[in-house]
């Protein structure tokens, strides 16, 4: 028993316990290749339904005997899916999924920042807007991306060390209320400094542009733009995801339990909670800017407190205990508005004529999720897909609920 | 010169006096223990070498070097490790990644390897989960390794404290309280493995107990406090037949 215990520990730090991840990103770069290679029109949705099947076969099906099943192969069928999408969608379905992805950039910021080291923000829309603003403001004075992305991910970024200050003194609605009228004071400058940010007209900006030495790509349509945006995603999963199983992510997780404890295993806690502004607020920032080429007219409105609780609306829904509840919780973003416009034709008249119909379901949805489902989306799929593993065996206590706290309220 | 030296440490919270003028050293390789009535100030002893308090006057001198100079999130790195009374753990964390957590101060790679998960933050995290495997191991957790700490019992999570602490592999190791709260058996282990931490892993131990056959079992040297101050300090038996600290416990005035 011990020693099947004792040789599990180098497995905890693989993407997949039971591996694959190699062929996983073998697998897809190759596919990637293919679409870029191949002739337009070559490889047609049969094509990539067959690649999908041979390539779940091939590469990662060779180890579903192992114990867990195999994560990777699930994982690859959904990175075939996703890299197919653009030939199988139509357009408006293909810009649908880049915001998709887009809101799941910044949702993983957020849930490293509030799931992870425990604080929370309201400010968010903030960094989206330095984000999208940056990248405007550089993207139409020519720079291309490789030069815009970067600087808008630090801009945010710095913003995000200066919201980390009150952080540093307060917490839970405290906190919630100074990144609140942080993000109010930039929506404010956006409004006002009309020289740079256009005023209320906003900046207008199309497709950006990649330029390497000696090399310069023009992206030209949603659907070359969506490979853009699924690249930076996947990078940025990867990058959170390292976070997570590394000593960082361990010290954010210290941080949001107890800072007295933390502090007495050497946890620097203010300079966690800096860093975890800081790298939220740069994804976050990343997000914005990729939002921006998505909208192609930013204004202040579009980065009101609304798209803040929009975007904690999503990890609340998602679940942020986890970087899927990101995931669930940007598809629901996105969804959710079009269902209920769908919806509203089901109505009567007088009560879908109503304004504030859509916020009023939003917030609805956010109550009866923090009354009945703390742990999301994500977390109702975890006990389904246990329900169905354990199946004769399945008990309603399998779960304890657990009290989940925002930065823990006790110091010392 | 002594691992630990406490130089006329006094401390107050308002009018009350909760440490005065207290002076004792602790020598290497050591179990010192502390004992006292309840509200001694035997924890706020604790919390002032931790830096969680600041004190009124005096001094705490480690290997030489003074304490109260130094934020509390560098003491662990001196080597000064410690448990807390009512328990202070990582409560959504998994019992090894707690064990982790205690390793924190041993992180050698940087932000960015760790952000591409380079070969150098592989090898560094597969080492600290090699330690903290040998300490569930010697404490006996390898059962609740991967369960987190909000569904354990309260003596595993004392002794998850403990282990936490071990894995900063620290040279003072303060524990407050350690038995209260275990069954009997439990007690028993924990005197055999506060013996062995001493003997084996070679910490010196400062330890605070209300238990007086763990005490007996483990200390080298007895310090007994009552209201801030010294009362008796010698061998497990003197201390325990001192009269003023019989008068203290049963409290009678003096
Ligand atoms: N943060 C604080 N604020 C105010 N008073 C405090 C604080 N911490 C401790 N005290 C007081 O200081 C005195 C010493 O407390 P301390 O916790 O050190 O006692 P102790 O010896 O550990 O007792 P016990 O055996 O009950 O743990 C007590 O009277 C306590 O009420
Ligand atoms: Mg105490």
């Amino acid at each position: 028993m011990r020693a099947l215990l004792k040789t599990a520990y180098a497995q905890d730090i693989r993407l997949f316990r039971y591996g694959g991840t190699g062929r996983l990103v073998c697998g897809l770069l190759f596919y990637a290749a293919l679409l870029v290679i191949a002739p337009r029109g070559f490889l047609t949705a049969w094509g990539a339904c067959l690649y999908a099947l041979a390539f779940g076969i091939i590469l990662l099906r060779r180890d579903s005997q192992d114990e867990g099943g195999s994560a990777a192969f699930w994982y690859g069928l959904l990175g075939v899916a996703l890299l197919s999408a653009p030939l199988l969608a139509d357009d408006y379905a293909v810009s649908q999924l880049s915001f998709v992805l887009t809101y799941a950039i910044a949702g993983i910021g957020l849930v490293l920042l509030s799931g992870q080291a425990g604080q929370i923000s309201l400010g968010h829309a903030a960094f989206m807007a330095a984000g999208a603003y940056t990248e405007a403001i550089l993207h139409n004075a020519g720079a291309g991306l490789l030069v815009s992305l970067p600087a808008a991910c630090l801009v945010a970024a710095a913003l995000g060390v200066l919201v980390g200050l009150p952080a540093l003194r307060m917490r839970g609605i405290y906190l919630a209320l100074a990144t609140y009228a942080f993000a109010f004071i930039v929506e404010e400058i956006l409004a006002r400094w009309e020289t740079v940010t256009g005023g209320n007209q906003g900046l207008t900006m199309d497709w950006p542009r990649l330029v390497l030495p000696g090399v310069s790509y023009g992206f030209e349509s949603e659907r070359e733009f969506y490979y853009l945006v699924l690249g930076v995603f996947a990078a940025a999963l990867l990058a959170a995801l390292n976070l997570m199983r590394s000593a960082t992510g361990r010290a954010f997780q210290a941080v949001r339990d107890s800072e007295i404890a933390a502090k007495s295993m050497g946890v620097n806690v203010a300079a966690v909670k800096t860093t975890a502004f800081t790298i939220s607020a740069g994804l976050t920032g990343i997000a914005g800017a990729l939002y921006g080429h998505l909208l192609f007219t930013i204004t202040p409105e579009g980065f009101t407190i609304f798209l803040s609780i929009n975007l904690l609306l999503m990890i609340v829904v998602g679940g942020m205990g986890s970087l899927h509840g990101a995931v669930f919780g940007a598809i629901f973003l996105v969804v959710l508005p079009q269902l209920i416009a769908s919806f509203r034709d089901l109505l009567p008249p007088a009560l879908a004529s109503q304004s504030g119909i859509e916020s009023g379901i939003f917030g609805l949805i956010i109550i009866l999720f923090v009354l009945f489902e703390p742990d999301g989306i994500y977390g109702r799929w975890v006990k389904i897909r246990a329900y169905f593993d354990l199946f004769p065996l399945y008990r309603k206590g399998s779960f304890r609920r657990q009290r989940r706290t925002m930065a823990s309220e006790r110091d010392r | 010169m002594s691992l630990l030296e406490i130089e006329k440490l006094e401390m107050r919270f308002g009018g009350l006096i909760a440490l005065k003028e207290l002076d004792c050293s602790v020598e290497e390789g050591e179990i010192f223990t502390i004992i006292g009535p309840n509200g001694a100030g035997k924890s706020t002893l604790f919390n002032i070498i931790s830096r969680f308090y600041d004190p009124f006057g005096g001094a705490i001198f480690y290997r030489g070097e003074n304490l109260l100079r130094r934020p509390s999130h560098a003491i662990p790195r001196l080597g000064i490790a410690r448990t807390f009374q009512n328990i202070e753990l990582f409560e959504g964390a998994t019992v090894l990644e707690n064990m982790l957590l205690g390793r924190h101060i041993r992180r050698q790679t940087g932000f960015l390897s760790e952000l591409l998960f380079l070969p150098s933050a592989r090898r560094e995290e597969e080492a600290h989960r090699h330690k903290a495997e040998e300490i569930m191991d010697f404490l006996k957790l390898e059962a609740y390794r991967d369960q987190r700490i909000a569904n354990l019992p309260y003596g595993v999570r004392k002794i998850v404290e403990l282990g936490r602490a071990l894995a900063s592999e620290p040279k003072l190791l303060l524990l407050d309280e350690p038995s209260s709260g275990l069954n009997a058996e439990e007690t028993r282990d924990m005197a055999f493995w506060i013996h062995d931490i001493r003997d084996l892993l070679g910490a010196t131990i400062l330890l605070v107990e209300h238990d007086m056959t763990l005490v007996r079992a483990v200390s080298d040297r007895v310090l007994a406090l009552n209201q801030g101050r010294a009362l008796a300090l010698g061998s497990p038996a003197e201390v325990s037949a001192d009269k003023a600290v019989a008068r203290a416990y049963l409290g009678e005035d003096a």
